[in-house]
């Protein structure tokens, strides 16, 4: 049995259906109300920024916290290997469930699998969001979206930008 | 970020200083995000930026947000090796390199005492005398094992005496094979940048000799607990990215940090706050004149005040070299329980010196990276400890933490699902006191539980 202090609200259901389920029941702020309410974002790297603008579109005041000279200089901006996503670009087997499973497996059997199947369901539309955005992926000659792999892995699903 | 302020129980603004006048300011809001990534910064070398730090967190769980499994910390195998105890800081090379890439030492220590000497080339040893000690060990997935499995197979060739530079802590990263195979300029496209960062810090030529090596502090997996929401235990604050504990377990994949903190921030986050917001808009914005705020400050106020009093000797980074040293030594790749207790017992003592002989210049009313760097190792002392003691408590060997007492006979990791099956989220319980641990069973329904198994 877990603490009673660690709530994980994990959604009950098949493990596919899971975020869809938490997404339905989730209370939404309206438009109008949006712009009354301050939420505050420590942190400019990837993770920061992107809920931070993403906070920002949708009419929230956001106030954000920087402690290099630029966002640019975070962390995260400097990462030199790339972004997985279950995209199947190359047409070797990947799905949404093997990135699922490589994830829990090379964690050694100690994550969550409601999060971690999330994290491989919205994998995809980060790259497309990124590549709306003008992020400049490695592309091959015809125009595609390159991808290479990394360790714990077999499929090469990673997108990554050239030097 | 100086402190979190809590009203009623729900996180309602911070506390910063302004990093260029030093003013402390007071920031309300109605719900407050931490995306501040790891700790890595911990062991002083690590890949980490130089500003990268835990001290957001670590304010959050001084004001009642649970830490999550502080000590799987992601120690990286393709790093430039450390060159000299000047060094304040370790370049990464990309895991990518391993795609083509193969790692290896040689066979006989003969060679292994000329290449210290510096009297062969790497490249003059004959193919048949290299140990492509992954690929031996790891048929399957090959030079492509994740970082703990990969990190630890170096440290273990170096133990034995095998490391290939002077102070024995290096192997060897080829891509003579490669250039062979796909030629020179599929090779460039590939890793070029890589190729000529690497040579703009080691004057060495990867196209000549292979590249040297060696696992080092890459990433923490582990980071304030969350719910399925990202929220922490304290109502209206939440952690994302690096920050959280949320999806890597005991091991990060390579190009996972990325996804995972463009995932949160973008598609998870912002839904899920409004869940929280959805019942808050009708509340006043907050007011930072509120009693709490004022507290708050005060106590910020104080913690700078009694730093600068210390007036004693020691440079800050040469504190934190120390600790990095402690860290390094006792929670690092490999640990035990007599070690960690030792660790937990140095980084006490550390801590007293500190306090008694930090010299910090300047004052806090203008731009000092000193007193940043100060008030941080403040918090390293604290996320060491607590790395240490979630070390000790668990007795078992998974991912990138690695209890001695718990291996197989071939030098893998044994986990003991039985007994740690769990997140082990602990509680703040006040200077001085031990924190309490609390438990979140890990159920695995879709997935078939196993040893992992990179030979075949």
């Amino acid at each position: 049995m877990s603490d009673p202090k660690l709530i994980s609200k994990i959604p009950d259901g098949p493990l596919a259906e899971k975020w869809s389920k938490r997404k339905a029941e989730i209370r939404i702020v309206s438009p109008n109300n949006k712009r009354k309410l301050e939420v505050i974002v420590v942190g400019t790297g990837l993770g920061g920024a992107s809920a931070a603008a993403s906070l920002g579109e949708l009419g929230y005041n956001v106030k954000i916290f920087c402690i290099s000279d630029s966002p640019r200089r975070a962390h995260s901006i400097a990462a030199q290997g790339g972004i997985n996503a279950a995209k199947n670009y190359q047409n070797d087997n990947d799905s949404i469930y093997r990135l699922f499973y490589d994830t829990i497996k090379g964690g050694d059997y100690r994550s969550r699998e409601a999060n971690v199947y999330r994290l491989a369901e919205v994998s995809a539309a980060i790259i497309d969001q990124c590549v709306a955005q003008g992020v400049p992926f490695a592309r091959e000659y015809g125009g595609y979206l390159a991808n290479r792999s990394f360790g714990g892995v077999q499929v090469s699903r990673t997108f990554y930008a050239r030097g | 970020m100086l402190d979190l302020v809590i009203i009623n129980g729900q996180a309602k603004g911070i506390i910063a200083r302004n990093l260029v006048t030093g003013e402390i300011e007071r920031f309300g809001a109605h719900a407050v995000v931490l995306a501040t990534g790891g700790y890595g910064n911990t062991y002083f070398l690590s890949t980490n930026a130089m500003n990268s730090n835990g001290s957001a967190a670590m304010q959050a769980y001084r004001k009642g947000a649970f830490f999550a499994n502080p000590c799987f910390a992601q120690i990286h195998p393709t790093c430039i090796p450390v060159h000299g105890d000047q060094q304040c800081k370790l370049t990464l090379m990309s895991e990518s390199l391993r795609n083509d890439g193969r790692i290896w030492v040689p066979k006989k220590m003969e060679d292994v005492m000329k290449l210290r000497k510096h009297e062969i080339k790497a490249s003059q040893i004959p193919e048949e005398d290299r140990d492509y000690y992954l690929e031996r060990r790891y048929p399957a997935f090959g030079n492509l094992v994740p970082r703990d499995v990969a990190s630890r197979a170096a440290k273990e060739r170096c133990d034995a005496g095998y490391g290939v530079n002077e102070t024995g802590l290096a192997v060897f990263l080829d891509f003579a094979d490669a250039i062979k195979r796909l030629g020179h300029q599929r090779v460039e496209e590939r890793y070029g940048n890589l190729f000529q960062m690497y040579e703009k810090i080691t004057s060495s030529s990867p196209w000549e000799e292979p590249m040297m090596i060696y696992p080092a502090i890459h990433y923490t997996m582990g980071g304030l607990w969350v719910d399925y929401d990202l929220q922490t235990t304290i109502p209206g604050l939440y952690a994302i990215g690096e920050a959280n504990f949320s999806d890597h377990g005991g091991n990060r994949l390579g190009a996972s940090a990325l996804m995972q903190g463009l995932a949160d921030g973008y598609f998870i986050l912002p839904y899920t706050i409004g869940d929280y917001l959805s019942h808050k808009f009708a509340e006043p914005k907050t007011d930072i004149n509120a009693p709490e705020f004022a507290e708050a400050e005060k106590a910020v106020k104080e913690r700078i005040a009694k730093i600068f009093a210390v007036k004693g000797t020691e440079t800050v980074d040469s504190i934190h070299k120390k600790l990095g040293h402690i860290m390094w030594e006792y929670v690092g790749m490999a640990r035990n329980e007599e070690g960690l207790k030792k660790g937990i017992e140095e980084i006490g003592k550390l801590r007293e010196e500190f306090w008694k002989t930090v010299r910090v210049p300047g004052t806090n009313e203008e731009f000092n990276q000193e007193l940043e760097k100060a008030l941080r190792l403040v918090d390293f002392f604290d996320i060491g400890e607590l790395m240490a003691r979630d070390a000790l408590n668990r007795k078992e060997s998974c991912g990138g933490h690695f209890r001695e007492e718990m291996q197989t006979e071939e030098g893998e990791t044994k986990r003991d699902d039985e007994n740690f099956m769990y997140v082990a989220a602990w509680e703040y319980k006040g200077e001085g006191v031990a924190p309490e641990l609390h438990k979140e069973d890990l159920k695995y329904e879709n997935i078939k539980i196993a040893t992992r198994n990179y030979k075949d």
